[in-house]
């Protein structure tokens, strides 16, 4: 009787684990394929990243040409590239300063009333240089729609 | 032997059970997450379209505009001015007795879903004086000699107005300055397009330079990171 008994458990352990290693095997194939078809997206994203890297751009972002202030001082933000030195050529003033790593600048200063010219040159050590000219103008005078 | 089929049929159950049990578990979750993924998406969707609509709304509303250049061509209702060999129709709500030739300050609101500038008001202004030649410099140190530097076969030297920052030099002076330190500087030209003066000075410091080794964070590297100084 007790070989019996031992003989039972060891064959039933065996069937069972053949239903549980299928099962496992069944889980995993399901898997692979759901990573699968995430791969190219994922690979699509990092392609359209590296192409990103390579272009040098100069935005500004915070302000648009030819738009109407009603405060002497300002922020001027944009994106060039990371670690690219920005040069900030205005009607009174002139600014250097250099894009954090995502390459995002911003210059505070102030404006002169009525228009201000104002020039923006990106560029780093390989010489690459973007230039955005921008016309903002500083009024207090109100106008309505 | 009957005992004997009946305790293998009866484990096996056993064990099968577990493993359906185990399996179901899996399933559950899966579907959990795959409804959570869903209301994600949804959620996002409706928030997404919520931000498109308030841009949409927000790029139709008209803006404040200021419209500046020479007026080449005056009409009762329109304006045509030029700036920088570009023109720019400008609609006039308000009467003007600008005239052909003038140089135009007009503000007013532009009209993105019509595309039209429409001026509420006008001012006559002088014609620009030339633009002071202010240029961006830079290059490598190659030499540096007093208050004299050479960058890229040009030498030029600070003056007490120069505001000069040096990358992790916290009160920055000639003296921190080294050859191959990257320099930028934004310089006046005089008539001839020589250097007159130096207005801003920004040094990245190069491998000669032991400023190179100071760590600099990222994020405030976007600000002036240093003190600026003026050479005295």
């Amino acid at each position: 009787m007790k070989k019996e008994i031992i003989i039972a458990i060891v064959v039933g352990l065996f069937i069972g684990l053949i239903f549980t290693l299928g099962i496992s095997t069944a889980n995993k194939a399901i898997n692979q394929q759901k990573a699968k078809k995430l791969t190219p997206k994922e690979s699509g994203n990092s392609l359209t990243s590296t192409n990103n890297n390579q272009q040098k751009t100069l935005t500004i972002t915070s302000h648009e040409n030819f738009d109407l202030i009603n405060q002497s001082e300002i922020s001027l933000s944009g994106i060039a590239w990371p670690k690219a030195v920005i040069a900030l050529i205005a009607e009174n003033q002139t600014k250097l300063i250099q894009a954090d790593a995502e390459g995002i600048f911003i210059f505070k200063f102030n404006l002169i009333k009525g228009f201000n010219e104002i020039t923006l040159i990106a560029t780093d050590e390989t010489n690459a240089t973007k230039t955005e000219n921008i016309v903002l103008t500083y009024s207090t005078s109100k106008i309505e729609l | 032997m009957k005992k004997y089929f009946v305790f293998i049929f009866s484990f096996s159950l056993l064990v099968l059970s577990f493993s359906a049990a185990k399996a179901v578990d899996e399933a559950t979750d899966s579907s959990v997450t795959t409804k959570i993924k869903e209301r994600l998406e949804k959620t996002t969707e409706q928030g997404l379209n919520t931000i498109k609509e308030e841009l949409t709304s927000q790029s139709l509303s008209p803006k404040k505009k200021a419209y500046v250049g020479l007026a080449k061509s005056v009409t009762d209702d329109l304006v045509t001015l030029e700036y920088k060999s570009q023109d720019y129709p400008v609609y006039l709500d308000v009467k003007t007795q600008a005239e052909q030739g003038d140089y135009l300050l007009t503000l007013g609101f532009f009209y993105s879903d019509k595309n039209q500038f429409h001026a509420k008001k006008i001012l006559v202004l002088d014609p620009p004086e030339a633009a002071v030649n202010r240029q961006l410099l830079s290059g490598q140190i190659q030499e540096i000699d007093g208050n004299k530097i050479t960058v890229n076969n040009k030498s030029f030297t600070l003056s007490s107005k120069t505001e000069l920052i040096i990358q992790g030099v916290e009160k920055p002076s000639i003296d921190d300055l080294e050859l191959k330190d990257n320099l930028y500087a934004i310089v006046t030209l005089d008539k001839n397009g020589d250097i007159d003066n130096i207005n801003n000075l920004l040094v990245i410091p190069g491998e000669n330079n032991p400023a190179a080794m100071t760590p600099t964070n990222a994020t405030e590297s976007a600000l002036p990171a240093t003190d600026s100084a003026t050479i005295e």
